[in-house]
């Protein structure tokens, strides 16, 4: 379930990226987002479900095929990769800033989570620097980490996914 | 003279409502006054020869005591030493700085304050250490952390938004620089985001560490590492031509415990509007732009594993530094490292 400062997250991001709809179903939950200037012949992202079956969705079912975003007319989805958005079973960990991110405490120092580490959510998964300020990341779920979706030492941005788990 | 059933243990650490604290307190508040044994022992609830122990271990400290016969004693000096009493006299502000932690030895201040907010402990506790063997740099570098040295970790727990945080390390830097100014006659520059300088040398790191939910940061560890009374020889050779501190530049010693209460002094309103809403690093942006050295000079940023080249231009009242390149282009850095 979504909590409210999830969507407040989401609509940020969809105000950062060139995401124009948005619409996702979780059990007993269901969330559409749209833009006022969304184009009219808006076409839904995910391409490789058959567009005349599926619910206009950008989230199908965890894990999700490989999504390509953009049909021609919209421009690249920056930071909300199709695939990179939470489900019932797989909970993404965004960046909630700009900053460097470091998977370890420090340079020789073992990675927080490897694939396949298991975390609560208290665990921390990863550090995001900005200006000498480290903000350590934690995994706000309990599960299985089953996708790293960012290399140690890259600039990530505001909302973009870091870390894939899957909902123990 | 041997006490052997009265070994005096070195302190390791003061900690708030401890019998030191208590004991430096009553001396502190006689002004030099003698005190005798049987008072302290009524006023601290302690036999008269746990307080003839805590007056050793004081001594230890650097407290020197003038006893008299059947009088009691009386504090004929103290040293500088944050401890709660001697800085509370000094401190102009109403919760930074209130509770302190004092140690001689930690791996590190900040991590200590980490383990105090997860107690609950309040906004501004302070905590220090005398000398630091696992010191933080960024990124868990090391931090060369010798007595001498001011090593301290403020805890500041109103919530606030994690997009402006990074000014509260900005801030910092202003703030320190303040303070040292009113004590040392030294020429303090500020390196982008917020190291103090001196000859291209640095005089003080500052790294905060902060707990987020969401986009909520819960508490904030402000970590400031200074060289103050480190002397020229004491850092290691290849240090030297990195660091200094201010006793090596300019042979004035910083009084501890008066730099840390300007320190929070000029602190506690700037976080208190920022945790309100308000201006914060705008308010003193002018001066961080006037004390930057880093300023229209060519630098190299490493962002990440790439290192960018150029002039850097200006930096904004989120601390954003812009750099422009050899291209004409500008780029707009929140996170990187500034080669020297």
């Amino acid at each position: 379930m979504l909590k409210m400062g999830d969507i407040r997250e989401l609509i940020r991001l969809m105000d950062e990226t060139s995401l124009h709809h948005l619409e996702l179903e979780m059990e007993g939950f269901k969330l559409r987002l749209g833009k006022a200037d969304a184009p009219p012949n808006w076409v839904p992202a995910a391409a490789s479900t058959p567009p005349a079956a599926s619910p206009a969705a950008l989230v199908a079912p965890a894990p999700a095929p490989t999504a390509v975003p953009g049909t021609g007319t919209e421009a690249p989805v920056s930071t909300a990769e199709p695939d990179a958005v939470d489900s019932a079973q797989i909970h993404i960990v965004r960046s909630p800033m700009v900053g460097t991110f470091y998977r370890a405490p420090a340079p020789d120092a073992p990675p927080f989570v490897e694939v396949g580490s298991r975390v609560d959510g208290k665990t921390v998964v990863c550090i995001v620097e900005a200006m000498k300020l480290m903000n350590e990341i934690e995994a706000e779920v309990s599960g299985e980490i089953v996708e790293i979706l960012a290399e140690n030492g890259q600039l990530v941005e505001y909302g973009q996914p870091l870390f894939k788990i899957r909902r123990a | 003279m041997a006490h052997d059933s009265l070994a005096v243990e070195w302190a390791a650490a003061v900690e708030p409502g401890s019998l030191t604290n208590q004991i430096v307190d009553i001396f502190v508040q006689r002004e030099g006054d003698f005190v005798s044994g049987s008072e302290l022992s009524r006023l601290t609830g302690v036999t008269r020869t746990a307080v003839w122990k805590h007056v050793r271990t004081l001594e230890d400290l650097g407290f020197r005591f003038e006893s008299r016969h059947g009088v009691g004693y009386r504090l004929a000096a103290s040293p500088d030493v944050v401890l709660m009493p001697l800085l509370a006299r000094r401190l102009t502000t109403t919760e930074l700085g209130r509770q302190v932690y004092w140690y001689r030895r930690l791996a590190s201040t900040n991590v200590r304050a980490d383990e105090l907010a997860r107690a609950g402990a309040p906004h501004g506790t302070l905590v220090t250490a005398v000398e630091q063997t696992g010191g933080k740099g960024r990124y868990g570098r090391g931090w060369f952390a010798p007595a001498g040295g001011l090593w301290w970790s403020l805890l500041l727990r109103r919530p606030f938004p994690l997009a402006r945080a990074a000014e509260l390390t900005l801030l910092a830097a202003v703030a320190v620089r303040r303070a040292l100014l009113r004590q040392a006659d030294l020429p303090v520059g500020i390196k982008w985001p917020n190291d103090l300088v001196c000859d291209a040398r640095k005089l003080c790191g500052i790294l905060a560490e902060v707990r987020a939910e969401g986009e909520t940061v819960q508490y904030a560890v402000v970590g400031v590492g200074l060289n103050t009374n480190i002397p020229a020889g004491g850092f290691p050779e290849d240090l030297r031509n990195r660091a200094t501190s201010v006793v090596a530049e300019c042979g004035q010693t910083v009084c501890h415990v008066q730099l840390v209460a300007d320190v929070l002094a000029c602190l506690e309103p700037l976080y208190e509007s920022l945790a309100e809403g308000g201006p914060a690093f705008s308010v003193v942006s002018d001066e961080w732009r006037d004390a930057c050295t880093t300023l229209g000079t060519r630098v190299q940023v490493r962002i990440g594993t790439r290192v960018y080249e150029g002039v850097a231009a200006d930096v904004d009242d989120q601390g954003v530094l812009s750099l422009r390149t050899d291209d004409g282009s500008t780029v707009r850095i929140h996170s990187g490292e500034v080669l020297f």
